[in-house]
């Protein structure tokens, strides 16, 4: 009679055991010969070597930790505070630009909005250098939050074209993350124009990536309702 | 605990590193990330697979500690607590469908390091087993919990924790007969491959 694994594995692992079940078990020499290959396994598992972590995940911890010290109300609204932070910078340009945009400045033109950049296919999603006078600006700083938007935007993209039926309360969340990226992007926009603290545009990046983590919960999570 | 003693063979945490950053003090949690991360990370990515997770797991354990080392009684050994937060953390990426779901869009990962020929079958027929199988055995084998403790993590019976494991181990034989057939198969003298 062939010994269950499980069986097998108890008596391995010293686990209670019916007497008589143990007595027959262990009669069979290919049962013994059977545990001790699934005590050489463990063993092999647990000498497995140890991996070395990407070098460079530290700073990211730094930093996540640090906003989250900073905006803990981030984790509480879903995001949805960020909102009013995207809505000043909407009025502040509104009212600035006037003043200090001169009509012949394409660079206000010329910047790409996020979600424009995150429509790219992810092969071309470098992240972008750009000049601005004597300085280059570099989004190193935030190139793998830049990254990750796109990332995002490819598989939402993918879970768009699913036909779907949805109830009201599911729509009202997506409609309120959906403004709420729209409204940071152009807060972004806005920043890349006037090439604003790179710490600042980092902080909009994070936050865009936490909300497109958001709804990809949230639409992800209704199409598998519907596919089940 | 079953296999082995939980904590044991754990790098091990200087005191006055825990109390720093029980202070707040980031040059001490760099020291316990230095200290710790390759063991978590280990775990991480043998539970999860996929780089991209593990990489979030190292990421969201050790914010985790920023945040709360101040809540943690010090009367067990760090490492242990530290691998408690990490388990927790890939069992959040397992139980997440979208984020678990995130693998797929991925290259293939990278083969991982091991020393022997040996070393990188077991990986490479770890890697196939399924997520829930995966996970027992190596909490189970490797980590040292027991049936209950894992049925707790997962929320769901001893029996079940059992029942996984063996089907882990059938599979893995069954991954490892074939994986050893290809590998003899390809053996340059044979000149079959």
């Amino acid at each position: 009679m062939r010994a269950r694994t499980e069986d097998l594995l108890t008596l391995r692992d010293g686990e209670p055991i019916d007497a008589a079940l143990r007595e027959r078990l262990l009669a069979d020499p290919e049962n013994r010969r059977e545990i001790d290959r699934l005590t050489r396994v463990a063993e092999e598992l647990r000498r497995l070597p140890p991996l070395e972590p990407p070098p460079d995940v530290w700073p990211r911890i730094v930093a996540a930790a640090a906003e989250r010290n900073a905006r803990p109300w981030k984790l509480r609204a879903a995001g949805f505070a960020g909102a009013l932070v995207a809505v000043a910078m909407l009025v502040a340009a509104a009212v600035i630009a006037p003043w200090q945009c001169s009509p012949d400045d394409a660079t206000v033109a010329s910047v790409t909005a996020p979600r424009d950049v995150a429509a790219a296919p992810a092969r071309d999603a470098e992240p972008p250098s750009r000049v601005t006078g004597n300085t280059l600006v570099t989004r190193a700083d935030y190139a793998p939050l830049v990254a990750e938007s796109v990332r995002l935007e490819r598989l939402l993209a993918e879970l768009d074209g699913r036909p779907r039926r949805i109830n009201a309360g599911t729509a009202f969340t997506i409609a309120n993350l959906e403004d709420h990226l729209v409204l940071l992007d152009d807060a972004l926009t806005y920043a890349e124009a006037r090439d604003l603290d790179p710490d600042y545009r980092r902080l909009l990046w994070r936050e865009r990536v936490d909300v497109m983590n958001a709804l990809m919960h949230v639409r992800y999570a209704h199409y598998q309702e519907v596919a089940f | 605990m079953s296999q082995m003693k939980q904590g044991s063979g754990y790098p091990k945490a200087e005191p006055e590193w825990l109390d720093g950053a029980r202070r707040g003090d980031m040059r001490a949690h760099a020291r316990l990330y230095e200290t710790f991360a390759p063991m978590v990370y280990t775990l991480a990515r043998r539970m999860l697979v996929s780089p991209t997770l593990a990489e979030d797991a190292l990421q969201e354990t050790f914010v985790e500690v920023i945040r709360s080392i101040g809540t943690w009684r010090g009367d067990g050994e760090f490492g242990l607590w530290l691998r408690r937060i990490a388990i927790n953390k890939c069992l959040m990426h397992l139980r997440s469908s979208w984020v678990s779901r995130r693998g797929e869009y991925e290259d293939e990962p990278e083969a991982l390091p091991a020393s022997t020929d040996d070393q990188l079958l077991l990986e490479r027929a770890l890697a196939a087993l399924p997520d829930t199988a995966r996970v027992v055995v190596l909490l189970h084998d490797v980590e040292g919990y027991t049936h209950q403790e894992i049925a707790r993590l997962m929320g769901r019976t001893a029996s079940f924790s059992k029942s996984q494991l063996a089907r882990a181990h059938d599979r893995l034989r069954a991954l490892l007969a074939d994986e050893s057939k290809e590998t003899t198969l390809c053996e340059p003298a044979l000149k079959t491959c």
